[in-house]
């Protein structure tokens, strides 16, 4: 009795070593084009066994710049509402969405507005046990740099790598998949309100549309960990909810593919053209927004 | 007593998992971010120990308009990678053929998922069957 129960634990503990978010196996595959309908069972079962990434707050951030937008003062999350009453996983999500207001700000060269959201971060990170990464040393840093905007972009990303890669060290790989979460609501709230105030951005629009291929990582993501019920039902669920709008958002393949013989860098991948129309966009802002909403109280 | 044992095995198991994960974490912040130079990582993190035959799949939206750099890194005890690059019905877009080849500079014709596969060549040494090293993968950007 006394071994069986040594071995039920001994198993129980490496099934627990063996959870890992980025899967190994045994490749055996062929490198083939899909051809047939009936290898599409296959082929589900392949993407599912792969790790969902979500585009960094920073990435966002960069595209909204490039999109042309000027720095909106009124669309951030006030830093003062830190100070709120907020569980765990609700700190988590709110140091996702002021880590993207953080990274509109830096991107944007606000530098008042960066020192007030990196204070709301720091807090935040304090809180959940990540002061390692939060802390004095890296609010030097961020005060030394303030004026360089490069310094602060890789400053920023690189605390949020150290964030992700330390909880996910403690086995805290659900409060990381949080903060992605908030990041990616942030970002996406930002872009939709962005795009109420120049409607005439296409690239805005279009920034909004590729949502599409994000959102599916992200449900894929939240749904590999252990997240509370409450979570789930203010979190998880609405941004389910958003998927069969992003699914309206229709892949069209245009014959003429991009050449890649004028450039020095190699253009790799298919040409693609997102069909949506504004009434799509106009669901999707106002279902990120009331997502935001609840999220933030 | 007994639970003491069941607890101590528990932890320990749990403390060799989060060493390997420290172990690549370090590895990948020490030996690969620094070749991504001018580029900004993503801050997605894709660190896994594997050993002969095992491979590593994920998948990430890559923007239009954007330069993109993976910078593929693997400890010594393994041998060369195999990097490549597949559009999301899988269709082959990037291939090293193990080469050597860690580092492939990018566009994308648009925006679109792409997976990234890294494996382990399989080994016919039994020895190095068993053998396990971190493997990295670092993303950068730049516009």
């Amino acid at each position: 009795m006394y071994n069986f129960k040594l071995f039920i634990y001994l198993c129980f503990s490496f099934f627990i070593c063996s959870c890992n978010n980025t899967v190994k196996e045994q490749d055996k595959e062929i490198d083939k084009p899909i051809e047939s309908n009936n290898k599409e069972n296959e082929l589900t079962k392949k993407i599912e066994d792969i790790y969902y990434n979500v585009p960094s707050p920073m990435q966002i951030a960069v595209l909204l710049k490039r999109a042309g937008v000027a720095y909106n003062y009124e669309l951030p999350l006030n830093p003062s509402k830190v100070n709120e009453y907020f569980d765990r996983e609700e700190k988590a999500v709110l140091l996702g969405v002021y880590g993207a207001d953080l990274n509109y700000s830096v991107v944007s060269r606000k530098n008042q507005e960066t020192l007030l959201y990196f204070k709301s971060v720091n807090l935040l990170g304090e809180q959940i046990g990540l002061s390692n990464v939060f802390n004095d040393e890296l609010k030097n840093r961020v005060t030394d740099n303030l004026d360089n905007n490069d310094s602060m972009q890789v400053i920023i990303s690189d605390a949020f790598w150290n964030a992700e890669s330390s909880l996910k060290e403690d086995a805290r790989i659900n409060i990381s998949a949080l903060i992605v979460a908030g990041g990616w609501i942030e970002g996406l709230y930002l872009s939709s309100e962005l795009s109420k105030l120049t409607p005439e951005n296409e690239k805005i629009k279009m920034l909004i549309a590729e949502q599409k291929y994000s959102i599916t990582n992200l449900i894929s993501l939240l749904d590999s960990y252990d997240i509370s019920d409450y979570t789930k039902e203010i979190l998880i669920n609405p941004i389910k909810n958003l998927e069969p709008l992003f699914n309206k958002i229709k892949e069209e393949f245009p014959s003429n593919n991009v050449s890649s013989e004028d450039t020095e860098i190699p253009i790799i991948g298919t040409n693609i053209v997102l069909s949506y129309s504004d009434e799509i966009l106009d669901s999707i802002s106002f279902a990120i927004a009331q997502i935001r909403e609840e999220i933030i109280h | 007593m007994k639970h003491i044992i069941y607890l101590a095995t528990f932890l320990f198991s749990l403390f060799i998992s989060n060493v390997d994960y420290s172990q690549c974490r370090g590895y990948s912040k020490n030996e690969c971010l620094p070749k991504l130079e001018k580029y900004i990582h993503t801050g997605q993190l894709n660190n896994v120990k594997l050993s002969a035959g095992e491979k590593s799949e994920f998948m990430l939206t890559f923007y239009a308009g954007q330069e993109y750099k993976i910078i593929v890194c693997a400890e010594d005890v393994l041998d060369n990678i195999i990097f490549k690059i597949r559009d999301s019905k899988r269709r082959l877009l990037y291939d090293n053929l193990g080469d050597g080849s860690l580092s492939f500079s990018f566009k994308v014709a648009s925006t679109q998922q792409l997976i990234i596969s890294l494996k382990v060549p399989e080994s016919d040494l039994e020895d190095l069957e068993s053998v396990e090293g971190c493997v990295s993968a670092i993303i950068g950007f730049k516009f």
